[in-house]
Parts: structure tokens; sequence; C-alpha cells
């Protein structure tokens, strides 16, 4: 019995999986999750590629990791093992909940979880009619986001299973709310309604928080965040071009992501989650903004050269190679003094600020290896493994 | 799609190539051109041909992404 990487593609993250799992001395299975038939009948389980059975190697396996890189398939593939008889990391209860970042907010909010005020309305904004007219509904799903949210401090839009900012959109007026929701379509990444959202004012920075549990293990956080940073657009995904820096959590910060945690984990064994929090700034800053964005202007500089190589294909055909390239240049990045000051900003900003901090959304399947391990100093596959390792036998 | 073995003598001829992937031994037609794309039956990976030199095939995954992916 053993342990299973489930995956759709390796990129860099399941590499790194494959890479950690190796230096632990933990022989993985790997299950594509991809071009593969997967079987029921009254005759049993059976999983076929074109060229391959993989029934047997199916069998064997008593835990799966689930990285399918897809949402939607991650759901799938969770609540497909399970009924398998296979233990998973994450269950299919927390990629249910962590799919929608609506149901995340949901039980957040139940047990007290500082969260920014949100509405959902389950309208979408075009019904078409059986005789294929369209009914649009935009006014009136713009009237009632606007009884409950305030226009002038800004109203976020955003799309219920999202990711890498995908379709989040900001209105600061009733023109920009009404054309806004008239972008939201039933798509996979928002399959009913529309999710409104307070703007938080969050300065120029957010967190992306590491908590996880071993069965028979208390749960932790990680006492260090990765931030994402810039002034490039209200959105701070990285993929938007903002930047990566890390800094120290407050105690109190580190106690609220645990019981986050285990509100999400609830029932199961074993866990990880990477939260997204937002720090409720306004006007509480801490220095010129002038200084800071000069500050991010030369951290900028110092990020291109690691840009450059996670865009390098090379991480596909010799990812020992280029992993070794991506960490000395994400060394240089880190020791500069821009990104150390820059940081020493966001620590001391974040301990003013650790009471108006909010959640907002849990990654069940998170990115790491690029960003998160490199910023952070801590390698999110090492308590993903040891979590998949703790459940055996058990 | 790798191009099935009923065909006439020279087309016939296969070069061995790797599933950079999950390592499945691949049988890739003589005639295959750079930028073809390949499924591995393996795993079912999509491969990119980057190059064909004296007899040997470079093989890259391609980068696909989704748009529910990743997070």
């Amino acid at each position: 019995m053993s342990i299973a990487l489930l995956y759709e593609r390796s990129e860099s993250d399941e590499n790194g999986i494959k890479l950690t799992a190796q230096q632990l001395g933990i022989n993985l299975i790997y299950l594509p999750f991809r071009k593969i038939a997967l079987s029921i009948s009254k005759d049993g389980f059976s999983a076929t590629t074109k060229g391959k059975d993989y029934t047997k190697t199916f069998q064997d396996v008593e835990v799966v990791l689930n990285r399918a890189q897809s949402k939607n398939r991650r759901l799938q593939a969770s609540y497909l093992m399970e009924s398998l008889g296979k233990k998973t990391l994450n269950t299919s209860k927390v990629e249910f909940i962590c799919y929608s970042k609506l149901r995340t907010l949901l039980n957040f909010n139940k047990q007290n979880i500082p969260i920014p005020k949100t509405v959902f309305v389950p309208c979408d904004a075009t019904d078409i009619m059986k005789n294929g007219k369209e009914i649009n509904n935009e006014k009136d799903i713009a009237d009632l986001l606007e009884k409950e949210l305030s226009l002038k401090d800004g109203v976020v839009l955003k799309a219920d299973s999202g990711t890498h900012g995908k379709m989040i959109m900001l209105s600061k007026n009733r023109e920009e709310l009404e054309t806004n929701i008239k972008e939201i379509k039933p798509t996979i990444i928002n399959p009913i309604g529309v999710v409104g959202q307070e703007l938080i004012h969050k300065w120029f920075y957010d967190l992306r928080i590491i908590v996880s549990k071993e069965k028979g293990k208390l749960p932790v956080c990680h006492d260090t965040a990765m931030v994402r940073a810039g002034f490039k657009d209200f959105r701070t995904n990285t993929f938007l071009g903002n930047l990566v820096f890390h800094a120290k959590l407050p105690l109190s910060v580190q106690n609220l992501s645990v019981k986050c945690g285990n509100i999400l984990g609830e029932g199961s064994d074993a866990w990880i989650f990477a939260l997204d929090a937002m720090v409720n700034v306004k006007d509480n800053t801490n220095v010129d903004e002038a200084h800071l964005k000069s500050q991010l202007d030369l951290a900028a500089q110092g990020f291109l050269p690691v840009q450059k190589i996670k865009q390098d294909e090379k991480r596909l055909t010799d990812f020992q190679m280029w992993n070794s390239k991506l960490e000395e240049a994400f060394a240089t990045y880190k020791n500069s003094v821009a990104y150390q000051n820059i940081t020493n900003i966001i620590e001391e900003n974040l301990d003013d600020n650790k009471n108006v901090l909010v959640f907002h959304e849990s990654n069940s399947c998170p990115e790491f290896w690029e960003n998160t391990r490199l910023a952070t100093g801590f390698n999110l596959a090492v308590p993903l493994l040891k979590g998949a390792q703790s459940l055996i036998g058990n | 799609m790798i191009k099935q073995a009923n065909q006439p003598e020279e087309m016939n001829a296969i070069i061995k190539a790797k599933c950079p992937d999950c390592d499945a031994e691949l049988d890739i037609p003589k005639d295959i051109e750079k930028g073809e794309i390949l499924s591995c039956p393996s795993c079912g990976l999509e491969l990119e041909v980057k190059q064909i030199q004296s007899g040997c095939v470079d093989l890259q995954e391609l980068t696909i992404e989704g748009e529910d992916w990743g997070e």
C-alpha cells in the first residue's frame, strides 16, 4: 500500500513534490488524471489509458495526494478516489468547500473568523427565455448589491471559483457596477449567480498563509507568510505582475489561521491549506508612498532575473538544473536592500494592523514551488507528503 | 497524434523516444515533423516535437492552462 500523486500535468509544483519525496525517501506512485478511462460497472473498477492498464496501480494505492490542477477535476478526483476506498489529501469535503469562495466564507463566518462583507445574488445577469429572448437582470442585481455594499468605498465582483484573479472586477459607481455584472456569465469558474464583496483597503499587499495538519498531531501554521505586493492592480495576484516578499506573522494571526484550518478541515484527519488574507489598512500606513513606490521599483528590477528563469522551458526538460538556477536567482533577489526594506515595512504595518485582518479565500491545492517556497523558505511539499504518510495504515 | 504502423515500408520506420513525464517508451514515425503534437499513450500527456536530429526526437510537454486551473 502506498502514496500516489494524482495529477494532470507535471508542472513545477508536481516536479517539486517528486523531488522532495525522493529527498525524504518516500516512494510515490504517479496517477495520471487526464486521458484515462475510469470505468465503473457491476464487474468493478478499471482505469486504462490508450497504452497502459492502471487498474492494479489504483488498487494498490492507499493514500492519494490530489494535485489535479483543475478545480473541477480535483473535486471529481477526490470523490472518485474516496468512493474507491482511498484516503485523500485533501478530502472531497474540503475540496467542496474550497472550490467556492462563498462556501469558504460561509464556514468562516459561522465561526466568527473575520471576512470581508460578502453578498451573493443567485440570479445570473442574463436569462434566456424559451422563445430565445433575453431577460437582463443587471439592474436588479446592482440594486440588491447596492443595498448591502457601499459603491463609494468600492464593490468587488468575484467569480466564485475563479483563480489567478480572473473575473475579479472593481466598481466604484453605478455604471461600472452594471457593466461589470453584465460581464458575469455562467462559466466553469462561476457556475451561478453573482458574488459581490466590500473592497478591502489593503494598501499594497496581501498574505498567503500556510496551515496544515497531520493525522494524530496538532494543526500548525507556518510562522512566515508569502506576501504579494505592488500597486499594479487592486488585485495583488503575482500573475498580474505583482512581486513576492515574506512576512513573519504575529502570533494572533497564526492562531486565527489555525482556527481557519480547523474549520475547513473539520472531520478530516489530515489537511493542508493556503489561506488568503487581506489587511484593512486604510490610512494606517507607516511610510511615505513615494518612498515605498521607489523601493518597489528597485525590487521589481531585482525580480526580473527570477521571472526570466521561471519562463525558461528548461523547467520541463531539466527540472533540477532549472530549480538550482531559480533558487540562486531568488536568493539574490531576497538579499537585495529593496526586498529587505519592503519586508520590514510590511512586517511593521502588519503588526500595527493585525486586528483588522480578514480571510477571503482558501486554496486546497496551492501553487508553491516558485513563489511561496522561495519567499518563505518553507517547502509545502514536506507537510503535504508527511500528511499523506500520516494517513497510511490508520 | 502518433501515426499507426500499417503504412508503407518506408513510412513504417520508427524512432524510439521516451515520454519526459512518465518515461514510457514511445514509437514515433520517422516522418514526424518539428512542431507536431503527440499524445503519450501511457499517461495521456500532450507532447510537442521540439527537435529532430540524427534520428533522435526531442519531446517537450505542452504547457496548457485551463480556465479553472491553479491557485
